[in-house]
């Protein structure tokens, strides 16, 4: 099948790429199917997209390029209740991306609202991390800078 | 919404299972202790908000040309 994206236009994709939120994401309950695009190969951004809309989609990122140790502390029932038995392990964790247009080096990344995904179950969702110091605005550049320096 | 008077150490019970005691009152502030099942999921009502608003601002967001280059430049300094 055919649908547009935020990104790259017109991309070809099958019923198998397609990701099950069967919560949809906070804000935007309504839109129950993504999928994950990747910008070039070795950029850490990725694109969660929505499938219904084009105009819907997230900047993604593995947290863990910039905090080696960042794990979220989820409630272990919410991810049972989600994806059945998985191990951790088995799951793909994300984090979303605010980047604003004007001031791009002003991106935040949402450490508070993970997203975890998995391909093997085609099923996602975005949990609460209940770590106080995992905040929803935390600055990507200070993270970069803090990675450098450690 | 239902409003209910309650004096510290008096509690309400929600459902079958869910008890929600009010524990100490300071100025404006009220501490609340909850016994509910494990599975029931518990959150400071301003945390599900500021998900909803970031995730707002989230769909929003461009990826500029160089993204990468920023956070690469930020490295190499």
């Amino acid at each position: 099948m055919k649908i547009q994206t935020k990104a790259y236009g017109e991309i070809e994709l099958t019923e198998d790429d397609i990701i099950s939120f069967p919560n949809g994401i906070p804000a935007f309950e309504d839109y129950t199917r993504y999928i994950v695009l990747s910008d070039e190969e070795e950029s850490p951004f990725h694109w969660l997209q929505s499938v219904d809309d084009a105009n819907l989609a997230f900047l993604i990122m593995d947290p863990n390029i910039l905090m080696p140790e960042y794990q979220p502390e989820v409630l272990a029932h919410e991810v049972k209740t989600l994806f059945g038995k998985t191990d951790d392990e088995n799951l793909n964790l994300w984090c979303i991306l605010t980047i604003p247009k004007s001031h791009p080096e002003n991106m935040t990344i949402n450490l508070q609202g993970p997203v975890l995904i998995s391909l093997e179950k085609k099923l996602g969702g975005q949990f609460i991390s209940n770590d106080d110091s995992h905040q929803v605005r935390t600055p990507v550049l200070d993270l970069a800078e803090a990675g450098e320096t450690a | 919404m239902l409003v209910l008077s309650r004096k510290v150490n008096e509690s309400i019970i929600i459902g079958d299972n869910i008890e929600v005691m009010v524990v100490e009152v300071k100025g404006d502030q009220v501490k609340l202790g909850i016994n509910a099942p494990k599975d029931v999921s518990l959150y400071r009502g301003e945390i599900f908000q500021a998900i909803q608003e970031e995730n707002r601002e989230a769909a929003m967001s461009h990826l500029p040309e160089k993204a990468g280059d920023i956070i690469r430049l930020k490295k190499s300094k």
